[in-house]
């Protein structure tokens, strides 16, 4: 069939009709682009469009609050922080210090070793005498050379009172000190006392009844004692005469050294006063074993367990030996190497109270990924515990005071794994990635029970607080020890009658550093790109602890949905009342205009609070509140619009060629209002912004979504913040006044379009 | 640019020895840098005005005239680039360095002795009637005090010395002082206008430039106007720069003419040289565009096509594209400009040949010969009986509260008039501004709602709605002044009729293209189903309405077109239904000059090639003798004379209809406007006198005209008129001049 040519020139008219509408809107652009204001408001605007779409991506942290992580905002603080008069760095590394709890003579120390072999006590303020920072010589530093030093242990001890009838124990700090010589060393223990001219805890502490017991070998690891130093509780170890008591059935106090020496590595177990030898035990392997641990208590006896044990593990096996006899009781061999570095963990009151029958050890073993076992004390079973994908680097529990330990803690250098109740299920799930960017993690953690944390050393200096009770943001608070290289594993302070608890430190850098082990908000932080979450907090945060980035770049699609739905609702309304108003007359239109004046002339900022009162702070009822307010000014203008064109001669005309109402609102009406408009829209848009902004500002509508307003709103109760933290308030400011200019530039563009009266150069 | 020494010979600088030139433009070019790209406005113009003399400026719209009387003024916009110089007396008041775009970068303190110098020059050297500035008086001052201003602000006299001069100045513009204490408002046009004369002459200026000084006034005013103008330049003004469209304005004020085109002098010479052997085409064109009363009904050509866009002009002569004359050089090379009388120059390659009529125009395409008169006389198509048609004016509310409805002013526009519309005739109505022919063709089409009388309509038979015919108003009229506006016989009755408004800048959406312009009464009548079919209905229109090809208009916007065609579009639109009657209520008296034949040659095509009938409103009793069959001549909302327009121009009966056509300027040297002999502006028709409407302002008044209203008196076959004098009295009047009244003795001034 062949097509009819009027057809084809109708259709060649459509194209060209199209190719023409595309000139024509090519030719306003040109005009519009001109303008120097058009041009800057479109580059705001498409500026701001770009960042609204990626805001779901650039948004950080919780989208519902945005709260920065509290490893970043909040830090421990330091509760004391002394610069030691001697070095400490030993080997490379600064020796660790030690202190003690519960007995009072001494128990405001923090014990440090110099790297000559010095023990200092370093004041805690506990006394009127010793202020916190007082540093007092203990053990001299004339050690011969050739001697390298072991960080000293201080542990309390009970002593018996000879003269009652009965025992009766009295607490006393001792000093446990190990210096290494090539063919033989130095053990060196000593008791602190602390009694001057006005009785005990006047005057300057000093060490007493010093004994120096010359060990046949090299010191692999500095002595250990059995009672746990660093601890809230004392073993039951009674001093002075250690044989005589073990007559008695008490159990005595040892004192356990690893040494090296031509015939091979021995375990060594002293008597601790007088310093005598029980008994030495070859160790079969070459390598260096891990430190002894003691388990088992004085009154062991009468539970199901009828010896205590040390234990010392080295290479793929542990030996549990019996600290009476110094038989070997049992040896349990792994799979793999023991990590020596984490050594054998047992729970502390597996070592103070009852030894029962489920009594277990924690090892961690080489290997990656890092496999933990538990070996039964009683018996030396092996169990498979759990294997992080890691290498382990430290492992910690809580004290297993009733049965399994609540908390284990697994450290492999990224992560730290959290195994809550025993329940191994699923290691991932309780994981806490630890803050990338700050060296990896590999000293034992420590665990501060009252606090409910575990602290997490890093290599380069950092230190971070994990609650036990995870959660989402698990890390409590972080410690920087700027400018130190490295620090000496952390040490527990108890204060012994308020019971607060701190964290030590010695640094690379000759300082002793005591941290609370409960983090302080540091909100609002100034801007940073180096936080130890790895975050970056380009605007820093408020007070509350938003990340004000995050905040902001949220803001942007809301305060551009609520500007968009408010311009929309006002242009509708608007349209809708002035093309009633200007097709209907009488006593209706006269009413709608009425109330329109009423509601233009009513205080804008008045009303939009009433209402906004009534109406309550919901994102919903925020817009249709703007729109309220906001539809009269518009309206009002078209109406004078609509009634202008509707006087106009065309419209005459459309009617004498038979168009109905509807055809001459819908054809000549709309397009002739078409600028206006657009105008409109533009300003409404950017009015609905500030209109949001003031009630967020005044706090009179208070939304849970982020708005550039609501981020301005503290600033309405307290204006020192401006002073205080000015990167707080100039974010949202800018862009919201950028935003409405943008409009305002926008419009003043269209203007240049529509308005042909000043089309000129 | 050039300089003034390197200028072409100037065409009026020539000549005898004369008094020394008050100014003198120097090859002045004018161009404004705009969006759509660089308009050339004035392109070497070059004129000298002596003393006591008057120049005028003969041109279309945009022709450049007005640009010039700003450059002159030193008024020029910031986005105008001048080459060139204007020099007033000794003063230069234009050129490209201190005028426009250049001023702007003059150091702040030159700049600075420019205004002022300018600033000095302009009132109390050059002063403008601007156009339309009748308009332009602050509503909230006394007219003393206005005028007082320009006293003010330019010389030191006191108060009392100000007021002296004042009350001489408002004399001289034949006012009477009494105006001095009254607002704007409370004057009349024409009142207004001489006031702005008044203040132009205030200072005594050297130079008075008139910008279309009689525009928008009525022609019995306009012819008034001319008339003190004239006596004016005798006796209060030294020279006179008159700048107007209508060549028998121009004509009767200047001793010489300019005619513009395209930002161009193309002629210049004295005003009788010009008009009775125009050199160059275009002058011939604009003369021959004119529907005079003496060349009645001969073949009036009209200009083809539109003035050329000033953004892209043509290498050649401006006008070629339209001229009759046009060789191939007229569009490659401009014209020279020749001398071919002492002081009678032309811009055209032919000016000789053109002058003495010795080439011959090409047919314009447009031209044809109307219908001779009475030839199409069918039955009535559209009669009102009575037909009236009230407006209420809104009153106080307290007046509204207490008054009740009598106390309503009423605003009789139409008042009990009849008409009778037969099919295919063209049938003017003719009144001035507040006549009331407006609202009676409004009426006609039920545009308004008639307050009173009948309106009755002949459908076509084939196609006539079921609704019952009133048979007293004659076979096959169906009433429809009271139909309801949704009904089906209004809603064909609407189809069936069509009107073509005044303003064609008004009365086309301007954010429609011209396809959706035209389209939009198929759409309303649901007639726009098929696509093709509407594009070929809408391009028949077009081609109907001769916008050839039709295609090139389909989507451009009214602004993109000139006058005249928009007037095409609007047209176009009132055709693409087919309608059988089209009431054009002054369609050309926005439309350029040249334009405007074109157009009522195109309303009698429509007449001729789809039988339409037309009702054509107009104030331009001249341009309705042209086009009419019939005349119906309106006063104050009644009609006062009508007949066929042969009888009517021939043998005036009404006063009124005698001093409409004695109003209409013509260029030729015995026109005399002082013998127009009525009284005073049409006033309103809120108060309408009890008896003759037109009693107030008529020279031949009696007692009785005031009283009763004048009965409606025939005249021979189809002429009738509404007075008390019998016809063999009023052509008594006409003979003698004189009749028993007192002529013009209420004429307001001294």
């Amino acid at each position: 069939m062949e097509p009819r040519p009027e057809a084809d020139e109708a259709a060649g008219f459509r194209r060209a009709r199209f190719r023409f509408q595309a000139l024509r809107m090519r030719k306003l652009w040109r005009i519009y682009y001109r303008s120097a204001y058009g041009k800057a408001g479109l580059y705001i605007l498409v500026a701001m469009a770009v960042l609204t779409l990626l805001a779901p991506f650039l948004t950080l942290h919780n989208p519902e609050t945005f709260i920065a992580p509290t490893e970043d905002t909040y830090s421990a603080t330091v509760d004391l922080r002394t610069p030691l008069p001697f070095s400490t760095v030993a080997n490379g590394s600064p020796l660790g210090a030690s202190a003690s709890a519960l007995a009072s003579s001494g128990s405001y120390l923090i014990y440090v070793t110099s790297a000559t072999g010095g023990v200092y006590g370093v004041g805690l303020g506990g006394s009127s005498t010793t202020g916190a920072g007082s540093v007092f010589p203990l053990l001299g530093s004339a050690v011969p050379a050739g001697l390298r030093p072991f960080a000293a242990e201080a542990f309390p001890l009970a002593s018996l009172t000879t003269f009652l009838a009965n025992y009766s124990f009295g607490y006393h700090n001792y000093l446990l000190r190990g210096l290494a010589g090539a063919t033989n060393s130095t053990v060196t223990l000593a008791e602190v006392g602390w009694t001057g001219p006005n009785g005990p805890g006047s005057g300057t502490p000093y060490a007493y009844r010093i004994e120096n017991r010359t060990v046949p070998g090299t010191l692999l690891m500095a002595p250990v004692a059995n009672s746990e130093p660093a601890t809230n509780l004392p073993s039951w170890a009674p001093f002075a005469d250690s044989q005589a008591y073990t007559a008695d059935g008490l159990q005595p106090g040892y004192v356990y050294v690893v040494l090296k020496n031509a015939s091979g590595i021995f375990l060594d177990e002293y008597y601790d006063y007088p310093m005598t030898l029980v008994w030495s035990h070859r160790l079969p392997g070459t390598s260096v074993p891990s430190e002894p641990t003691y388990v088992g208590s004085f009154f062991a006896a009468s539970a199901g367990v009828t010896e205590t044990r040390v234990l010392i593990a080295q290479n793929s096996s542990l030996y549990a030996f019996a600290p009476a006899t110094g038989h070997l009781l049992w040896q349990a061999n792994f799979s793999a190497p023991v990590a020596a570095a984490v050594g054998v963990v047992i729970p502390f009151d597996y070592q103070i109270g009852y030894l029962a029958a489920t009594s277990q050890a924690f090892v961690a073993l080489q290997g990656t990924p890092g496999p933990v076992v538990t070996v039964s004390l009683d018996t030396g079973t092996v169990h498979a515990l759990a294997a992080t994908p890691g290498p382990i680097t430290g492992l910690t529990t809580s004290f297993g005071s009733s049965g399994f330990p609540t908390y284990v803690v697994l450290e492999t250098p990224t992560t730290a794994y959290f195994i809550v109740g025993g329940d191994v299920g699923d290691l991932a799930a309780d994981a806490v990635a630890l803050p990338v960017g700050f060296g990896s993690f590999e000293t034992n953690p420590l665990y501060v029970p009252d606090s409910g944390i575990a602290a997490l050393t890093s290599s380069s200096g950092y230190s971070f607080g994990v609650s036990t009770s995870l959660g989402p943001y698990p890390i409590q608070w972080h410690i920087a020890f700027s400018p130190a290289a490295s620090v000496a594993p952390p040490v527990l302070l108890i204060d012994s009658f308020t019971g607060v608890e701190s964290i030590a430190f010695v640094t690379s850098t000759d300082e002793l550093v005591a941290y609370s082990a409960t983090g302080t908000d540091n909100n609002p932080l100034p801007p940073t790109f180096h936080a130890p979450s790895g975050n970056v907090y380009p605007f820093g945060t408020n007070t509350v602890g938003n990340d004000l980035f995050s905040q902001w770049m949220a803001s942007f699609p809301y305060d551009w949905a609520i500007g968009l739905a408010v311009a929309g609702g006002i242009m509708l309304i608007s349209i809708l009342v002035a093309m009633f108003i200007g097709f209907v007359s009488g006593w209706t239109a006269a009413f709608v205009e009425t109330l329109t004046l009423v509601l233009f002339l009513t205080p804008g900022l008045a009303l939009l609070i009433v209402v906004a009162n009534i109406a309550g702070p919901s994102f919903l009822n925020i817009i249709l509140v703007l729109t309220f307010v906001g539809w009269p000014f518009t309206a009002l203008t078209l109406i004078g619009v609509v009634k202008s064109v509707r006087s106009r001669t065309f419209i005459d005309a459309a009617r004498i060629s038979g168009a109905g109402t509807l055809q001459i609102l819908r054809r000549h009406m709309l397009p002739n209002m078409t600028p206006l408009l657009a105008y409109f829209t533009a300003l409404s848009i950017g009015g609905a912004v500030v209109g949001l902004s003031t009630l967020q500002f005044l706090g009179v509508a208070p939304l849970t979504i982020p708005t550039w307003g609501g981020m301005l709103q503290p600033l309405f109760d307290n204006f020192y913040l401006a002073a205080q933290a000015p990167w707080w308030i100039i974010p949202p400011t800018v862009t919201l006044t950028a935003f409405v200019f943008a409009f305002i530039f926008v419009s003043r563009g269209l203007d240049e379009v529509v308005n042909p009266r000043v089309r000129r150069h | 640019m050039a300089g003034a020494a390197a200028g072409p010979p100037s065409p009026l600088r020539s000549g005898p020895p004369a008094p020394p030139p008050v100014l003198e433009v120097d090859d002045l070019s004018v161009r404004f840098d705009t969006d759509d790209g660089v308009v050339r406005a004035l392109d070497g113009v070059s004129l000298t005005i002596r003393s006591g003399e008057t120049l005028g400026i003969l041109g279309e719209s945009g022709s450049g005239k007005t640009t010039l009387a700003f450059a002159i003024l030193s008024l020029l916009p910031e986005n105008a680039v001048v080459s060139g110089t204007v020099r007033f007396g000794e003063t230069t008041v234009a050129g490209p360095e201190i005028s426009g775009r250049a001023a702007l970068r003059l150091p702040r303190r030159a700049r600075r002795v420019l205004t002022a110098k300018l600033a000095d020059i302009r009132w109390k050297g050059i002063s403008m009637v601007f156009q339309g500035s009748m308009n332009a008086f602050n509503p909230v001052y006394t007219i003393e005090r206005q005028i007082a201003e320009a006293f003010l602000l330019h010389t030191t006299l006191n108060r009392t010395e100000i007021h002296e001069r004042v009350l001489e100045t408002i004399r001289r513009a034949g006012l009477d002082p009494v105006v001095l204490r009254s607002y704007p408002h409370e004057l009349s046009g024409g009142m207004k206008q001489r006031a702005v004369i008044a203040m132009a002459l205030a200072l005594r200026p050297r130079l008075v430039i008139a910008d279309e000084p009689t525009t928008g006034l009525d022609v019995v005013i306009q012819a008034r106007l001319i008339g003190e103008l004239r006596e004016l330049k005798r006796t209060a003004l030294d020279s006179m720069i008159v700048i107007s469209h209508d060549i028998g304005v121009v004509a009767q004020l200047a001793d010489r003419v300019a005619v513009m085109y395209a930002g161009q002098i193309l002629e210049s010479g004295s005003v009788l040289e010009i008009y009775k052997s125009a050199a160059n085409p275009y002058t011939k064109a604009l003369i021959d565009s004119y529907p005079s009363l003496e060349g009645a009904r001969h073949e009036v050509r009209g200009i083809p096509g539109a003035p050329p866009d000033p953004i892209a002009p043509s290498p050649g002569c401006p006008f070629a594209p339209r001229c009759g004359y046009a060789e191939a050089i007229c569009r490659t090379t401009p014209p020279p400009s020749v001398e071919v009388e002492p002081g009678h120059w032309s811009a055209c390659h032919f000016a000789r040949e053109v002058r003495s009529g010795r080439r011959a125009a090409s047919p314009a395409p447009e031209a044809l010969a109307p219908v001779p008169p009475g030839r199409v006389a069918g039955p009535p198509i559209l009669r009102g009986e009575r037909l009236t048609k009230y407006f209420h004016l809104r009153g106080t509310f307290a007046g509204s509260l207490f008054g009740g409805a009598a106390a309503v002013p009423l605003v009789r526009a139409v008042d009990g008039i009849d008409i009778d519309l037969r099919a295919g005739e063209i049938f003017a109505v003719v009144g001035e501004s507040g006549s009331g022919k407006t609202t009676l063709g409004k009426t006609l089409l039920r545009l308004l709602t008639p307050s009173g009388g009948t309106l009755a309509y002949r459908f076509p038979e084939a196609s006539s709605p079921e609704s019952p015919r009133i048979g007293a108003a004659g076979g096959g009229l169906t009433a429809v002044g009271d139909l309801r506006a949704g009904s089906r016989t209004f809603r064909a009755f609407r189809k069936d009729t069509q009107l073509i408004f005044q303003d064609p800048y008004d009365s086309l959406d301007p954010k429609m293209t011209v396809f959706d312009i035209v389209r939009e009464p198929l759409l309303a009548y649901r007639m726009a189903a098929d696509p093709d079919r509407v594009v070929t209905r809408v391009t028949e229109a077009l081609a109907a309405v001769s916008l050839a090809p039709p295609q090139n208009f389909l989507d451009r916007y009214p602004h993109e077109l000139s006058g005249g065609e928009r007037q095409r579009v609007a047209a176009a639109r009132a055709l693409v239904l087919k309608p059988r009657i089209l009431v054009a209520d002054e369609p050309v008296s926005m439309l350029d000059v040249s334009l405007r034949i074109g157009f009522l040659n195109l309303l009698e095509k429509l007449r001729r090639e789809f039988g339409m009938t037309i009702l054509y409103v107009t104030h331009d009793i001249a341009s309705a003798r042209y086009l009419a069959d019939r005349i119906l001549v309106m006063y104050l909302g009644v009609g006062v004379e009508s007949g066929p327009s042969q009888r009517i121009l021939e043998e005036p009966l009404h006063p009124y209809t005698k001093a409409l056509l004695q109003a209409v300027p013509v260029p030729t040297a015995d026109w005399n406007p002082g013998r127009i002999e009525i009284v005073g502006e049409i006033g309103n028709a809120v108060d309408v006198p009890a008896g003759c409407r037109f009693a107030r302002r008529c020279p031949y008044r009696q007692p009785k005209c005031a009283a009763d209203p004048p009965p409606r008196q025939s005249s021979g076959w189809d002429h009738w008129y509404l007075c008390h004098f019998s016809p063999e009295e009023l052509r008594s009047i006409r003979g003698s001049g004189e009749f028993s009244g007192s002529p013009a003795s209420a004429r307001p001034g001294p």
